[in-house]
Parts: C-alpha cells; sequence; structure tokens
C-alpha cells in the first residue's frame, strides 16, 4: 500500500502543497515496529533535553525536521521521473523510498525520571533494531546518545553479533563523568557511559571534528588511552573524505555493526546557529554532508542526529538547521534505499 | 534628493540607496533603473517576498550612510583599489513598484513586463525587485519584447543563479506559472537562445526531467560544488561565456536562495551549500564583464531574518553588477 492510499483524502488525486498535509518524515508512512523489515529505513525522534547544560529546547527537533522534510516530500510522491542529486546524479527512486522509509514518530520520553527515560530509550531503539531496520533518531540534546547505543549493542548481540563501533562527530569529546551542576546525567558524558559501559572497545570509538576548547581533563584522557580523535584541524589537513573513511575502519575493525552520532555542534555556528552550543569556527556544512556520502557504504548500522535547537533560530532566521538535518540523514539513507550502499 | 543637509541613514524617502523617485518619462538611456515586483503568491512555501522590494530598498540605506560621510563624496574598494563615487547626474533611479495582482497570476504579468519594457524601451537597465521567482518571468518577457521591438532577430542568453533549476512546466498544485516554471517559460521565449542558458548554484536533489531537459536542449549547469571545486571566477566565467556565445545580451536573473542560508537567512526555500555572500559577488563581478541588459534578484522575504544581515547583504550583490554602471569609478 503506498503512502497515498494510507493517507488519502477520499478526493485526493495531486500532490499536497509543501506545507500542507500531516507531518511525517518526508511523507513517509506513521508505522510501528510492526511494519519493520530488513532493509527499511525506520525514523524516530526523541525530544528530550533535560541533560542539555546550555540553552534548552532541542526538544522541539524531531518536530522541527518533520516539518522541513516535506520539502523533499516530491522524493515520494513523484509523478513521473523522480530526482537526481545534482553532482553524482544519483537517482532517488519514489518507489523504492514509499516502499522502504517508515516514520516511528518518537520515542516515549520521561522528562523528569532519566532512569525510566534511559530505560524507555534503550528497549524502543532494542525493538527497532532488531528487526534489521536501519534507526535514524532524530534528537533530542547528545545524551540520548548513551541509551540508543544500550538497545543498539542489545539488538545486535541478539541478531547474533558481538561487538559494535561507535563514531561520533561533535565539536566536543563529551568524555566528562560527573559534572558539578549537572551530576551524572548530562551530555558532557555521553561518550564516557559509552566507553565505561563497555559497550564499545575504546580501539572501536572515533571522535571527528572536535574543535574550539575542550576540558583538559578529557583530552588528557583521550590521549592516555590513546582514543583515536580527529580534530577539525586533521579533517582540514587531511581532508573530510580521507578522515571519515579511516574512522569507519578504525570504528569497524573486528565488528558487526557501527554506532554514528552527529551532534549538529560540530557545524560551524555560521552555518548553523540553532546548536545549545554553536561553535566558533566549525567544520563546514557540506564537509559534514560529504562524511555521510563515505559512510553510508560502510558498517554503519545507525545513525542519530542530536544537538539541533529549532527554537533559537526562532521561528525563520531560515529554518537552517532543520533544512540541513534533514537534508543530511537522506544523503546517509538514500544509497541504503537504493540499493547502492 | 530634496534635502540638503545630509540626513541620518535611516530617515528620509526609502527608494534604492536614495535614488530620485521618478515616473518612466524620466528614465534616459544609460540609466540603472530600479523597479519593485512585490508578488508572491506563486510561492509554494515559506512566502513573504511581497516584502522584497520594501526591503531591498530598506536595506540598502545603511550603504548611503557610507557614501555620504566620507569627505569627498567617495569610497574606496579595498579589493580592487578603485575609489567609487556618486556622479551629481544621478543614472540610478527607482521607478518604485510595478502593478501586480496578488490573485490574478496572468494579470501580474502583464504589469510586471509592461513596466519592465517601459523601461527598457527608454535605454534603462532594468533590476526588477522581487517578489518570489514567478516575477523573473514577466520581468524577462518585458526585456525581451523591448529589445525584439528595436531588433527583431536580437539573440539573448540566459544566465541563472539559483539553488534550484525552476524548469518544471506545469505544477498539479501550482499551475504553469510559479516559483519553479520561470526558467521554463522563459525558455519559451522567441527571442531567448534556448541553448545559451546557464545555470549557476545548483545543489541536491533536482527534477530528473528537468536536468535531462536542460542539457538536451544545450544549457548549462553548474552546480554549488562546481563553484568550490574550481572556484567562482572560472564557474562564472564558463557560464558567462556559454551565454555570450553567439547571442546580443544576456538576462541575469539572481535568486539568492543559492547563498548558505546560514549567511542569508531571508529566504523561502533553504539551501546549505557554503556559497558565501563573498562567493556570489566575485561571480557577479565577473559575470558584469558581459553584455548584460536586464536583471531581477528574487525570492528575498526580509522577515523571516530578524537579523535584517540579508537585505543589507542585498544592496553589495546588487552593487557587483550595476557598481559601474552608477558610479564614478577610478584608480586611487
Amino acid at each position: 500500500m503506498g503512502v497515498r492510499e494510507r493517507s488519502a483524502m477520499p478526493l485526493r488525486s495531486d500532490p499536497l502543497p509543501r506545507t500542507a498535509g500531516i507531518l511525517t518524515f518526508v511523507r513517509a508512512p506513521a508505522s510501528t515496529t510492526a511494519d519493520l523489515a530488513e532493509g527499511h529505513v525506520a525514523v524516530a525522534g526523541v525530544p528530550y533535553d533535560m541533560s542539555t547544560t546550555s540553552r534548552i529546547g532541542a526538544r522541539f527537533g524531531p518536530r522541527a525536521y518533520r516539518e522541513t522534510s516535506n520539502y523533499y516530500a516530491p522524493h515520494m510522491e513523484s509523478r513521473d521521473s523522480g530526482a537526481v542529486e545534482i553532482n553524482s546524479r544519483e537517482r532517488v527512486r519514489p518507489e523504492r523510498v514509499r516502499e522502504s522509509l517508515k516514520d516511528l514518530g518518537d520515542f516515549e520520553v520521561y522528562a523528569i525520571e532519566w532512569e525510566k527515560n534511559q530505560a524507555s530509550l534503550r528497549e524502543s531503539m532494542y525493538q527497532v533494531a532488531r528487526t534489521g531496520a536501519l534507526p535514524v533518531i532524530m534528537g533530542g540534546d547528545h545524551y540520548i546518545t548513551f541509551p540508543l547505543v544500550q538497545g543498539f549493542k542489545d539488538a545486535v548481540l541478539e541478531r547474533g553479533g558481538s561487538k559494535i563501533g561507535y563514531i561520533q562527530f561533535s565539536s566536543q569529546l563529551d568524555l566528562g563523568d560527573e559534572d558539578p551542576a549537572w551530576g551524572r546525567v548530562w551530555r558532557g558524558a555521553t561518550a564516557r557511559r559509552i566507553l565505561d559501559g563497555g559497550m564499545a572497545d575504546a580501539g572501536n570509538m572515533v571522535w571527528v571534528g572536535t574543535n574550539g576548547y575542550v576540558r583538559t581533563e578529557q583530552w588528557e584522557m583521550a590521549r592516555e588511552l590513546g582514543l583515536n580523535v580527529f580534530t577539525l584541524a586533521d579533517v582540514r589537513s587531511q581532508g573530510i573524505e580521507a578522515v571519515a573513511r579511516q574512522a569507519a575502519e578504525i570504528a569497524g575493525d573486528g565488528c558487526d555493526s557501527i554506532y554514528l552520532s552527529v551532534d549538529l555542534d560540530v557545524l560551524d555556528g555560521g552555518y548553523v546557529a540553532g546548536t545549545a552550543a554553536p561553535s566558533f569556527d566549525g567544520m563546514r556544512n557540506i564537509d559534514l554532508w560529504e562524511a555521510m556520502d563515505v559512510l553510508t557504504h560502510t558498517k554503519v548500522g545507525a545513525l542519530d542526529l542530536c544537538g539541533l535547537n529549532p527554537i533559537i533560530e526562532i521561528d525563520g532566521l531560515g529554518k537552517t538547521g532543520q533544512r540541513f538535518g534533514v537534508h543530511l540523514i537522506l544523503r546517509f539513507i538514500y544509497p541504503r534505499i537504493m540499493g547502492t550502499a | 534628493m530634496t534635502t540638503s543637509e545630509t540626513l541620518p541613514w535611516f530617515s528620509g524617502a526609502q527608494t534604492f540607496l536614495k535614488s530620485p523617485l521618478v515616473g518612466f518619462d524620466r528614465v534616459e538611456p544609460g540609466m540603472v533603473v530600479m523597479g519593485g515586483a512585490p508578488h508572491d503568491s506563486t510561492h509554494a512555501s515559506r512566502f513573504g517576498t511581497r516584502m522584497g522590494p520594501r526591503g531591498i530598498r530598506e536595506g540598502s540605506l545603511a550603504f548611503t550612510e557610507r557614501l555620504e560621510n566620507s569627505a569627498d563624496g567617495g569610497l574606496l574598494d579595498v579589493n580592487t583599489g578603485t575609489r567609487l563615487t556618486l556622479p551629481s547626474d544621478s543614472r540610478l533611479v527607482d521607478v518604485g513598484d510595478y502593478n501586480v495582482y496578488p490573485t490574478d497570476v496572468v494579470k501580474s504579468i502583464g504589469g510586471i513586463a509592461g513596466g519592465v519594457a517601459e523601461v527598457v524601451r527608454r535605454g534603462g537597465f532594468s533590476v526588477c525587485m522581487g517578489g518570489d521567482h514567478y516575477i523573473s518571468y514577466p520581468s524577462c518577457l518585458g526585456y525581451t519584447r523591448a529589445a525584439a521591438e528595436e531588433n527583431p532577430n536580437v539573440k539573448i542568453g540566459y544566465i541563472h543563479f539559483d539553488g534550484h533549476l525552476d524548469y518544471g512546466d506545469v505544477n498539479p498544485v501550482w499551475g504553469r506559472y510559479n516559483q519553479g516554471s520561470n526558467a521554463r517559460r522563459i525558455s519559451e521565449i522567441d527571442v531567448i537562445s534556448h541553448p545559451n542558458m546557464a545555470w549557476i548554484g545548483i545543489h541536491g536533489w533536482v527534477d530528473e526531467d528537468q536536468i535531462t531537459l536542460i542539457e538536451r536542449n544545450g544549457g548549462r549547469v553548474f552546480t554549488a560544488l562546481d563553484v568550490h571545486e574550481q572556484g567562482a571566477v572560472e564557474i562564472a566565467r564558463q557560464a558567462a561565456e556559454h551565454a555570450a556565445d553567439g547571442t546580443d545580451f544576456i538576462y541575469l536573473t539572481l535568486d539568492i536562495d543559492f547563498i548558505d542560508t546560514g549567511f542569508f537567512p531571508a529566504t523561502g526555500s533553504v539551501v546549505n551549500d557554503a556559497i558565501t555572500p563573498q562567493i556570489c559577488l566575485r561571480m557577479l563581478q565577473e559575470v558584469r564583464k558581459y553584455p548584460l541588459a536586464a536583471m531581477d534578484i528574487v525570492e528575498i522575504a526580509p522577515r523571516i531574518d530578524t537579523s535584517e544581515r540579508s537585505i543589507m547583504t542585498a544592496t553589495e550583490l546588487l552593487l557587483g553588477i550595476i557598481g559601474p554602471k552608477i558610479f564614478d569609478v577610478r584608480p586611487l
């Protein structure tokens, strides 16, 4: 059953204007885990932002992505030829997108009770990943990545795997343990929880795009443990394509799958101002896309996109970040959907 | 200007760069003529470009302060080392806004095209300020109509700066005239040379039928990535050479949405392609070396950008084309 039939009004025969309609991601059918199968792409939101130490508002991220994603709705409804990416000339076949892309809505979140929130996100992610679909999670602040990685690992183990790697694009290392004000539940501890929890081996964890000032004790920890950190300076000197390839090799070495987490604060604040902590002199937006072009052809088996705070860009100022994020997700998932990855 | 003392830049009549507000009868050969087409009912997403002409004019006022407050009435372009001064006989005028009819798209074609044709008949260089990109068609139609009256065999090339191709035919929802069909409608004008059409700044996913048809008809498409990889000046040169090859004049449309929205947020259809205003300006400065005869600037929706940086940037971009036409330019 195509999207049009599923959502059809009795008299509908033409596509809707892009500003109209029910907001699912790229007008994908609203689905449940029961609809998922191997090879599908399952988009879900995690509207949680209580562990950000800065400007709150990432809870509006999933809603913002869905709203902006409707500008790409023709990729699902195109009447005749479909779309091509103008540089690569790779095709997007609407019928393939209709078959494969599912929007699960948002995972259950509990803003005040972290333990309950963690259990919910872990279980939800497990339920999605165990189907063999590719989970694509729209955050949310970056701390949600910790329970999502837990749930993803659970599913990989159930499906007969043993190890996963982890790649993080962020301006920060996120290797903190406790923050004096926020305690243990804060976004600066995301990678530390994954490391300490043994969800990925230190040798299979990669940081890309680290920039600006980071906390000294975290930098020293990374050096002492020999962690794989590609700073923004490394990206500039080696080129993003080479860095992305190395990241995938390191994270995938001996692993069944890779969890990829992107915190939008890795970008220069001039490109995307709507993050809790915009970077001054961060990564170029088109470099982050190019990294997705590389990584979609690797072992990456789950993607999350965190850190967008759409309300900072007032209702306007371009809606820069949400458009960027949607485009990033599509660049990652289309090669999977079209079978070219 | 009617006052002898310099006003603060934010006061006074808000014409473009505080140029004289005139009727068509005051347009003389060689003048740059600003005219607005505040039409956005043909925009498919975030409208607001009906405020575009007003926004462009308002954004230009800050620049007048720099001109008026320098000791000798001039400015130095630090990149080129040239001095710019406003001549005593203004070569820049503003004719206000053309007639638009928000609920009658076809009637708006007549209003905008009729106004632009009047400007062109009098020898003016028409700068039509949109409005969404739909207005580019009537603007170009008005220009070509007047150009064909003078020379029925005139052959005109076309340069299209944009994040999008705008080469759709009939949209099932928006019909034949909209902000995604303007280049297609222009390609159907008799004196437009279809093989001499060039696009710059295209980004992301485009309709396969559109790109196929453009290239089959001999058009050339330069992407934002081409600009990054080969350089702004080189791509602008190639596009302009393509448009100028065997043609008499070139019509230019500047849809500012191909500039990365981080730098130019005031637009409806957002593009993130790392094209900065400076890269855009370098391309415009290259393109202006070719026989441009009329242009439009479209898709500026001022209220989306509360910082106002977009409308101020628009002035600098326009000067990239019209600067040498309206200023006395001489070496330092």
